[in-house]
């Protein structure tokens, strides 16, 4: 599924990843964790394409489809989705209209056949009801006025609708109280499927404890600086992170 | 929201300055010669068979146009405009006064055709979802066809080219033109007063609420022609009519003249409600050619509890210069303008509105959206007042500017001049750009930069959009979309 | 259309004064008189004078007043002023009083000296205020805060204008401010009679230079008071400015903010409270060039009686200006069915990434927040002078010296007192 090789980034002239590999088949869920400043969110914004995130060196595969050379609603098209750790807001544009839109045309870059009004209201019910979301909300310009909640359960519900080959959920939990997580994490979990990769970006364990990875990584200085299973999280949360800061350095 | 998805296609399927009602229709027209003077004028009344009075009136605005100046006042520069190397009038070659749609040259019908207007009664009666709009064809000086004169003769209701409003009610047009907009009110209305051609007349009776939507479908063809349209609206006591109107032009390399009047005269308890969607050539990616769009609208409240609401949404012209505004003389009376003005290659607009606030309890509203891009100046320009005798007066007024790109400007000129206690004004405004971070987060969800953008203005416009009867705010929601195209990356 | 306007006597008069001067002037003195004679007095056609039409309201240009004019007068500084322990520097008709100033007690880092007039005067483009200053003051006051200073003691410039003969007195004074100083300044205008006094105050501040600016306009009721203030700001530089406006007959105070360099920041409020038939003009343009600067405005004005208030915002955003944070907002309350407010904040924009707002109101006196009050026993006048109070707050908040802020908002309760008694 993701496959990265000695990924190295710039933003403003300065290197925040150096050398990051990284493999997440597809099924699985990998967490990556680390110290504030380690490259966790530049590499959420590098996967997705943010203009000034320069990569200088490495690669990055999506089911060997090199994705670097993609454009961010390419690579949208292509599967990759993004759960922001700050969705924007988007005055006067209906959630529903957003959401529609950005599904037909992921369809239509795909050449696959746009989903008809009611087939796409169908599929907004089923979703938003599963992630406790009013109707009264999606009418609601996007994320304009959102609770910090409501934010994030409105990025998992685009997930949901969007049904994207690779999540990556850049600290999905910050702002988030444990009501709101777990209906966030349930979300989360009934996505998770054999051809469908999780990149979990988070500081805290907390929300490992909701959507259990199945490896969890350390980032530290721009690069992976050890790999473990769900318990590397609990140890992390006990000791800190002090130890990789100095490792790495 | 159909619409937005359209626009999306709209955006896909064009070529990047591809302005799609640029063709020329090729027809045989009939000229004056170019030039203005006092038998130019002489020939346009005659051509149009008016009475002496109309004549009279005619030469005497343009003795005064002659001792007056152009406005310099607004933030727009354009080249000087030789007004005797125009010609004043122009119409197509056709028998006089088509009676009936079969009459009209079939080229003419067929530029209708593609530029989406429907003039066939029969082909809009047949369709099952179009709601049934009357309308007045007007092709450079003259107007071919109006569509639904009998039907809505059957309610009182008068709407005709007002050249034959001139012959068929000239008491009603002598009591009502000009008494909103003086012939000497400014340079470009004292010139319309003296050259004007064409336009539509309406009549609404007293009680009687319109039928069908009324509109007006301008387009200028013939090169080195100015159009000066006239359009007069009179909506009895208790009487309701929602009037649209559209505009294009051929795209020419030179700047073509636009001069028009639009006045509206509302009595006790009627309203009017008057929307544009105006997509006049806005000239080429090198700021050439182009309109120069130099309008006088303005609508009298003059009854109580009347009510008169603009909305208008610019997106052609090269040189837009226009300020629909309200008169509010009767208690209670009500005036609206949303607008939404788009500019964008060399594009400059100065537009905006005035509210005066002369009867008690008058309130007013104003919601203004300015986007530029590209190299565009886009000034929002307004002016509410309330005289001392307007106790109870409200104004709401919200203008938003959105700049996209940084060789773009928008301005805002708001005056606002309260002359007694009891009066609430409320002025908001806000400039903002599209950021790159909002652009992105559409992007990451699957739309590209020329969709999100349009996404994202359209949002900005809502409110505005809103307004629109729904065909209109369909058609303005893709124009939307086409206007700002290429203005980001 | 051509109109001519018929020349005013005030107009007239001061053609002559100018003619008379200019036979012996020379540089910038000779400078400004001929862009006098040039231009005139300002009227409505012009478009920044669109609301004070100078050709209206002046009835007469009086002669300039001489040394010999201070007369016997009672020159006494406010008591709320006073009490602030203020170093003063007082000036009659625009010339210093020695014997009024703590000349010799000026506080540590701060310099005053007296130049000719033409010597801090730039004359590159030409306004009328500048230029009636320029071409009839004897002499400019400079007051000097040496860089790195932190002054705490307020320093008061006393403006008194004896008009017991009808005069007009000119004042120009600059204040410069040097790199890293501090200072809080409070400017006083007071004055007797019916006399014009105008005021050009040329402001610099240095790179990370912070002034507090206090503004009190006490003119004489029959007084025209015209002020211009020029205001530069350096790098990271910092402007608090205050006026508290509650003189003169016609009254216009025009504030032209430039900045020179990034990342300052001007704070700019005004309090107005006007009644009889005062005319009160607020101008204020503010001129942004350069990056990440913040300029924010706040225009508070109580009109009672036949008052007319103005305020005319301009915001420019230049090309080179990024990160841009510009805010102007004027809240206007009429008392009276007569009273008038004008306002037209605009703004010029030519830079995508900044943000600009303004808002401006005009409205009367809550009538629910009224009820509320009176139902909880408050009399009809105290409440509306709690609401007024309320509102004129929003303006004295900005102040940043606490014992300054007391002081003057005692002075705009004083102001709504009056209206209480009456």
């Amino acid at each position: 599924m993701l496959s990265i090789k000695n990924l190295h980034a710039v933003v403003d002239g300065q290197e925040i990843l150096r050398g990051l590999n990284l493999e997440v088949p597809a099924g699985e869920v990998h967490a990556i964790m680390g110290p504030n400043g380690a490259g966790k969110s530049t590499l959420s914004y590098v996967l997705a394409g943010k203009a000034g995130y320069e990569v200088t060196k490495g690669s990055v595969t999506l089911n060997g489809e090199n994705i670097l050379e993609m454009q961010p609603d390419e690579r949208a098209s292509a599967g990759v989705f993004l759960a922001f750790q700050y969705p924007m807001e988007i005055p006067g544009v209906p959630t529903l209209t957003f959401l529609r839109q950005a599904l037909n045309s992921q369809l239509r870059t795909r050449g696959e056949d746009e989903m008809s009004t009611p087939d796409f209201m169908r599929l907004i019910r089923e979703k938003s009801a599963e992630l406790k979301i009013e109707q009264d909300m999606l009418k609601r310009a996007v994320n304009v006025g959102f609770s910090g909640g409501e934010k994030k359960r409105n990025e998992v519900l685009q997930m949901a609708v969007l049904q994207p080959k690779l999540c990556v959920l850049d600290e999905t939990d910050s702002g988030l109280d444990i009501d709101a997580l777990r209906i966030v994490s349930d979300g989360v979990n009934a996505l998770r499927s054999p051809d469908r990769a999780f990149v979990i970006i988070t500081h805290y364990q907390r929300l490992l404890d909701y959507i259990v990875p199945d490896k969890v990584h350390v980032l530290s200085k721009g690069r992976i600086v050890r790999t473990g299973d769900k318990d590397l999280a609990l140890e992390l949360e006990d000791k800190g992170y002090a130890e990789f800061e100095e490792t790495a350095a | 929201m159909v619409a937005i998805k359209e626009t999306v296609d709209q955006v896909k399927g064009l070529d990047v300055e591809e302005y799609k009602y640029g063709f020329v229709t090729d027809i045989e027209s009939e000229k004056a010669p170019k030039g203005l003077n006092e038998d130019i004028i002489r020939f346009i009344s005659e051509k149009k068979g008016e009475p002496d009075w109309m004549l009279e009136s005619r030469l005497d605005a343009y003795r005064r146009w002659r001792t007056m100046t152009e406005p310099t006042w607004a933030k727009v520069d354009y080249h000087d405009i030789d007004f005797d190397d125009l010609y004043y009038f122009s119409a197509p070659k056709t028998k006089e006064g088509p009676e009936s749609i079969d009459d009209v040259d079939p080229e003419l019908l067929r530029t209708y055709e593609k530029l989406g207007i429907p003039l066939r009664e029969q082909e809009i009666l047949a369709g099952v979802k179009t709601s049934k709009i009357a309308v007045d064809a007007i092709f450079d000086s003259v107007s071919v066809v109006t569509t639904f004169k009998e039907e809505l003769a059957k309610s009182g209701v008068i709407f005709c080219p007002i050249s034959e409003a001139l012959r068929d009610h000239p008491e009603l047009v002598r009591k009502y033109l000009g008494s909103v907009v003086p012939v000497s009110d400014n340079f470009y209305a004292t010139l319309n007063s003296a050259v004007f051609s064409d336009g539509s007349f309406v009549y609404i009776p007293e009680g009687v609420r319109c039928p069908m939507e009324l509109s007006t479908y301008f387009r200028i063809n013939e090169p080195n022609t100015g159009q000066f349209e006239r359009t007069l609206i009179i909506a009895e006591k208790g009487s309701y009519v929602s009037y649209l109107e559209g505009c294009t032009a051929p795209m020419r390399d030179e700047n073509q003249l636009h001069a028009a009047i639009v006045e509206l005269i509302a009595h006790e308890d009627a309203e009017i409600k008057y929307s544009t969607v105006q997509n006049w050539y806005p000239g080429d990616k090198d700021g050439k050619g182009g309109i120069y769009n130099f309008v006088t609208k303005r609508g009298d409240c003059r009854g109580d509890n009347s009510k008169i609401s603009w909305t208008q949404v610019e997106t052609g012209s090269a040189v837009t210069w226009k300020y629909p505004s309200c008169i509010l003389r009767g208690d209670n009376s009500q005036g609206e303008f949303y607008s939404i003005a788009i500019s964008n290659g060399y594009q400059q607009v100065d537009s905006g509105t005035k509210m005066i606030h002369l009867g008690k309890n008058t309130t007013s509203r104003i919601i203004s959206k300015g986007i530029s891009a590209g190299k565009s100046s886009n000034t929002y320009r307004g002016k509410v007042s309330a005289h001392r005798k307007a106790t109870g007066t409200r104004n709401f007024t919200q203008c938003d500017s959105l700049l996209i790109g940084d060789q773009c400007s928008a301005h805002t000129i708001p005056y606002m001049d309260a002359k007694n206690r009891s009066v609430t004004f409320e002025h908001e405004a806000t400039t903002s750009k599209i950021s790159e971070d909002q652009l992105f987060y559409c992007q990451q969800r699957g739309l590209n930069e020329e969709e999100a953008v349009a996404l994202i203005v359209n949002g900005f416009c809502r409110e505005v959009l809103q307004q629109l009867p729904m065909e209109f705010a369909v058609e303005a929601q893709k124009l939307v979309g086409i206007s700002l195209e290429g203005s980001v990356g | 259309m051509n109109v001519n306007i018929k020349k005013s006597a005030a107009e007239l008069a001061l053609e002559a004064q100018v003619e008379v001067l200019l036979e012996n002037a020379s540089g910038g003195q000779a400078q400004a008189l001929e862009s006098l004679r040039h231009n005139g007095m300002p009227h409505r056609k012009l478009e920044p004078w669109v609301y004070t039409d100078l050709r209206n309201l002046v009835r007469d240009t009086y002669r300039p007043a001489t040394e010999a004019d201070r007369g016997a007068g009672d020159f006494k500084i406010d008591p709320a002023l006073a009490a602030l322990g203020v170093c003063k520097i007082v000036r009659v008709n625009g010339f210093l009083q020695d014997d009024l100033s703590d000349l010799d007690a000026l506080p540590d880092g701060v310099s005053l000296k007296v130049q000719d007039i033409t010597a801090g005067v730039e004359v590159d483009e030409h306004h009328f205020i500048a230029d009636m200053v320029t071409a009839f003051a004897s002499n400019s006051l400079v007051l000097e805060v040496a860089p790195g200073a932190n002054v705490e003691q307020p320093i008061l410039l006393a403006n008194f204008t004896n008009g017991s003969v009808p005069v007009a007195a000119y004042a120009h004074t600059i204040v410069k401010m040097g790199e890293g100083a501090s200072a809080t300044i409070i400017e006083s205008l007071e004055g007797e009679g019916d006399y014009q006094s105008s005021n050009l105050l040329d402001v610099s501040l240095s790179d990370k230079a912070n002034l507090n600016f206090v503004r009190w306009q006490n003119e004489d009721v029959a007084a025209v008071h015209l002020a211009l203030m020029r205001l530069t700001l350096g790098e990271a530089s910092k402007w608090q400015g205050f006026t508290l406006t509650e003189g003169a007959r016609v009254s216009r105070n025009e504030m032209a903010i430039r900045f020179t360099a990034p990342a300052a920041d001007a704070h700019i409020s005004v309090a107005k409270l006007l009644r009889g038939e005062q005319h009160g003009d607020t101008t204020i343009i503010v001129d942004h060039a350069v990056p990440e600067c913040d300029s924010n405005e706040i225009i508070k004005s109580v009109l009672e009686d036949k008052a007319r208030g103005i305020f005319q915002g301009k915001v420019i955003v230049r090309p080179g200006a990024h990160g841009t944070d510009g805010r102007q907002a004027s809240d206007a309350l009429l008392l009276s069915d007569q009273a008038e407010m004008d306002s037209k904040p605009e703004l010029e924009i030519y830079n995508d990434d900044v943000q600009c707002a303004h808002g401006a109101t005009v409205g009367e006196i809550d009538e629910d927040l009224l009820f509320y009050l009176r139902a909880r026993g408050i009399p009809l006048k105290e409440a509306e002078s709690l609401l007024v109070q309320a509102h004129v707050g929003g303006a004295l908040e900005s102040i940043q010296n606490e014992d300054v802020k007391n002081a003057m908002t005692g002075l705009a309760a004083r102001w709504l007192t009056r209206r209480a008694s009456s």
